[in-house]
């Protein structure tokens, strides 16, 4: 009976229900194992969700347009000699998280909806769900998210055109993956730590699967034993990974791409600082006019494979250091 | 004298030796240019050769540039076709390099160079109207290319020491070619359909 009262004592359940347009709802609890729930049904709405404590959760549910959940730990961040160009920081509304275990969720469905949750500590995770419903596709949604610390996931699904989805990841063995279909999206992330794994997809739409064209997928990884995955479908897209080790004596990342379609550009830039060996890049490209460049500019026991089917391709690989290896495969 | 006598004696050396090289470099590798659809050599003063490719369309082209010692690039190109080509252009320097060439169809090119020691080229060459280019310069390099039925023309040149040459084809008619070495200890074997 006492473990009863002490857990009644430390939870607590908030939900907000709303139904109209411009509507602000601010949600602020400290503690553990709280939960907190927001659903708007209309435009303009704001959302704001504060949480400070362990096992946390929290989720938005947006139906309308110009929605907005912003997160208040968002900062700019800034890559060197990249061309990242990450939004100015934001104050304010949204999901925020400082402990562990915390799970927080944002579901918007609608046309310039905004979206962002910041994470401090570990084995948090985040999902953001923007006009997943095929049916109903949005439109310039742009998702802010970051998470702070270790062991963290982040699961973010965009299906309309002009998607952006802009995420930052500090630590160790994080998670992140990316969805986004239909046209002129974008993707950029940025982790920095160690053992972490990055998923980034662009395809076309549930009815056109193989027509996803001027999508742009950017990431950017600092430290090492990283491991990256790009896949696109379609024409005029562009991929893009830049790595940095950090010679701490850990190997260096495996980062592979493929692209399917026409006119797409892809490039894996490995070890552009320190002295990481044992980096491995592949790119895999099928159709016509495409160009594939990888760049090993540190280290040795590199290994670089450029794999393209059909014609006018252009493949060039460098690679500077020792006992490393180059495939090119053009058939 | 004094110490910095020989300090300077030494960079002056050093110096005369780095010019030297530069110059053996830039008669094996800088004159060496690959214009649109055009190789264009000319390593020597008076004679230069050119390789024009079947046409003026490529299909695939592919670069390749290592800096360092056992770096190993395997590149394979099977398209081709209708006087379309490939290109393969390959740089590799120091030591132990390993590159490995396979090209079949109409028209390809490659364009292989390698400084250093114990550096070997393998190219195994199919089809019609191919050009090579192969470039060593150093001690033990190797150089072992096939070049089957009808391919147009190739040029190959060692520089150094204890460098050998193994040219392999099977044509009715000897293409025309270009095989240059200059050092000691040089080998050079050619195979062709056209040598009974």
């Amino acid at each position: 009976m006492k473990t009863l009262l002490n857990i009644l004592a430390i939870t607590s359940v908030i939900a907000n229900f709303m139904f109209s347009q411009s509507n602000l709802s601010i949600v602020s609890q400290l503690g553990s194992a709280n939960l907190s729930s927001s659903i708007q049904n209309g435009g303009d709405n704001q959302s704001r969700i504060e949480q400070v404590g362990d096992a946390n959760e929290s989720s938005v549910t947006d139906y309308g347009d110009k929605n907005l959940v912003t997160g208040a730990f968002f900062h700019a961040f800034n890559v060197p000699n990249s061309s990242f160009s990450f939004p100015a920081p934001m104050l304010g509304d949204g999901i925020s998280q400082l402990g562990s275990y915390n799970k927080a969720a944002i579901n918007q469905t609608g046309d310039f909806n905004k979206a962002s949750i910041g994470q401090i500590g570990n084995d948090n995770a985040a999902v953001i769900f923007q006009s997943v419903n095929p049916v109903l596709p949005g439109n310039n949604n742009s998702g802010i998210d970051q998470l702070n610390g270790n062991e963290n996931i982040f699961y973010h699904i965009q299906i309309g055109t002009n998607e952006e989805v802009f995420a930052l990841q500090n630590g160790n063995n994080n998670y992140s993956h990316i969805e986004q279909y239909n046209l002129n999206s974008r993707s950029e992330i940025v982790q920095n730590g160690n053992y972490n794994n990055l998923y980034q997809y662009q395809f076309g739409s549930a009815e056109n699967y193989n027509d996803g064209s001027y999508n742009i997928s950017n990431a950017y990884l600092i430290g090492n034993s990283n491991y990256a995955y790009q896949n696109q479908v379609g024409k005029n897209n562009y991929s893009n990974i830049a790595s940095i080790g950090c010679s701490n004596g850990t190997p260096g990342g495996e980062i592979k791409t493929s692209q399917t379609g026409n006119l797409n550009s892809a490039s894996i830039e490995e070890g552009l600082l320190g002295n990481i060996d044992d980096n491995s890049a592949s790119i895999l490209q099928i159709g016509n006019i495409n160009n594939a460049q990888i760049s090993q500019e540190s280290g040795n026991m590199n290994s670089a494979k450029i794999s393209e089917s059909t014609d006018n391709n252009k493949a060039k690989i460098v690679q500077t250091g020792s006992m490393n290896l180059t495939v090119i495969l053009q058939k | 004298m004094n110490t910095k006598v020989y300090w300077l004696i030494a960079v002056s050396l050093l110096w005369l030796d780095f010019s030297f090289a530069q110059t053996i470099k830039s008669q094996l590798f800088d004159n060496i240019s690959i214009e649109e659809n055009l190789l264009k050599i000319n390593y020597l003063v008076d004679n230069s050769i050119y390789l024009n490719i079947a046409s003026s369309n490529i299909i695939n082209s592919a670069s390749v540039s290592q800096t360092g010692n056992r770096n190993e690039a395997f590149i394979e190109q099977i398209r081709g076709g209708d006087n379309k080509g490939n290109i393969v252009k390959v740089t590799q320097c120091f030591e132990n390099n390993l590159t490995s060439i396979n090209q079949s169809g109409v028209g390809n090119q490659n364009y292989i160079t390698q400084s250093g020691l114990n550096n070997k080229t393998i190219a195994d060459i199919n089809g019609l109207n191919n050009n090579s280019v192969i470039i060593q310069e150093g001690t033990n390099n190797y150089i072992s290319q096939k070049m089957e039925s009808d391919s147009k023309n190739y040029y190959i040149a060692q520089q150094g020491a204890n460098n050998l040459i193994i040219q392999e084809g099977n044509e009715a008619i000897s293409k025309p070619y270009l095989i240059s070495q200059k050092g000691t200890g040089m080998r050079l074997f050619i195979t062709s359909g056209a040598i009974k």
